[in-house]
């Protein structure tokens, strides 16, 4: 029985799962090595951090909310510079609406009309 | 019969391995051009390089994320250049048989030339040299490709440090934390005189590209006072043997 594990068909069988065992985690680990994936992942980073640095400089910052912004962004002794393009801060409130009365809206074009 | 039978099989088996020797012996013999375009490429790649260096390229980027989540990034570059350049030098050839890839340096000495924004440089004779790589077997074009994507990567960085780059993004501020939901960058601009310091691989495979563009060298050039003469702007750009970032993305749908 012995002599039969260790000759034969078995033995080739036993030798393949060896080598799939000794193989598979250096196929694995040089799957690792190189790749795109630290690179965008790096890039996510630094975008986010650049748009923080940018919604920090507008000014009347909401404690909550949306900020939406538009801004040309050169670099000045390494450091980046803001020229804000366009800045929106669009309001939200948690209030009741009522159906059952007016609603002024308070613009230039309908006070004119006045 | 049996016997004759035996003898046929044995003198087939002859004239196949024969004529299997006698092909892969005549291979060599045979794979003439190989070498020749691969050459070939290697300097077209090399003479591409010199335009984008003295001449410029038109670069165009853009980078998206949602939610700033890897998975939801998107980045693209792209670069377009068009000249005639006489005297290009091919001052080094090196082909290795084995890996079939063929490396080219190659330079030009130019007193003035008119750049892709339509300015005439005046380059006093200066020297410019670059170097490119080639294969004509796909195989080996991987750490080739990975070096392009470096090249470009540092060219879309030196024209964001340079130019500068349109930023629009979408932010939610919550207790006065901020969450960046989405943020977009876009760059359309021209570069030239940019130059390559150094590149190379890492032991993962991944190339880089160390970039320079002299802003002192630049204004004197072109005559013209740019912000920041003293500055050298540096930047490193890198590029991917393989997209390990769709393929994890590709996974993650599937499942």
């Amino acid at each position: 029985m012995v002599r039969a594990l260790r000759s034969g068909p078995l033995r080739f069988k036993r030798l393949s799962i060896l080598l799939i065992v000794v193989a598979s985690p250096i196929v694995y680990c040089s799957d690792a090595f190189a790749g795109n994936k630290e690179m965008v992942e790096e890039a996510v980073k630094e975008l986010d951090e650049l748009n923080k640095e940018a919604v920090r400089q507008i000014s009347e910052l909401p404690s909550s909310g949306k900020v939406e912004l538009e801004t040309t962004v050169t670099y000045q002794d390494g450091l980046p510079v803001f020229d804000f393009t366009s800045t929106r801060i669009p309001t939200e409130k948690i209030q009741e609406i009522h159906f059952n009365e007016g609603h002024k809206i308070d613009s230039d074009e309908r006070k004119g009309h006045k | 019969m049996k016997r004759y039978e035996i003898g046929s099989n044995l003198l087939l088996r002859t004239f196949i391995v024969l004529l299997v020797t006698t092909v892969l012996l005549a291979q060599p013999g045979l794979a003439g051009n190989k070498k020749i375009m691969t050459t070939t490429a290697a300097k077209v790649m090399a003479e591409r390089a010199l335009i984008e260096s003295v001449y410029g390229l038109k670069i165009r980027a853009t980078e998206t994320v949602q939610d700033m989540v890897a998975a939801n990034f998107s980045g693209t570059t792209e670069t377009k250049t068009s000249s005639t350049m006489k005297g290009v030098q091919f001052d080094e050839v090196i082909y290795d048989e084995t890996k079939d890839v063929a490396k080219v340096t190659a330079s030009v000495r130019l007193d003035s030339i008119k750049n892709i924004d339509d300015q005439t440089l005046d380059l006093k004779n200066k020297v410019f040299r670059r170097v490119a790589f080639a294969t004509s077997t796909p195989s080996q074009a991987g750490p080739l490709k990975a070096l392009r994507a470096a090249e470009l990567d540092a060219y879309k960085q030196l024209v964001k440090k340079v130019v500068g780059f349109t930023l629009e993004s979408q932010t939610t501020v919550e207790n006065y934390i901020l969450t960046s939901d989405l943020v977009k960058t876009k760059v359309i601009a021209t570069i030239f005189l940019a130059t390559v310091n150094e590149f190379g691989w890492t032991e993962t495979g991944d190339a880089y590209v160390k970039m320079a563009l002299s802003v002192k060298e630049v204004s004197e050039i072109l005559g013209q006072q740019v912000i920041g003469e003293s500055e050298v702007i540096e930047v490193e750009g890198a590029g991917a043997q393989t997209d390990d970032f769709t393929e994890q993305r590709t996974k993650k749908k599937r499942t």
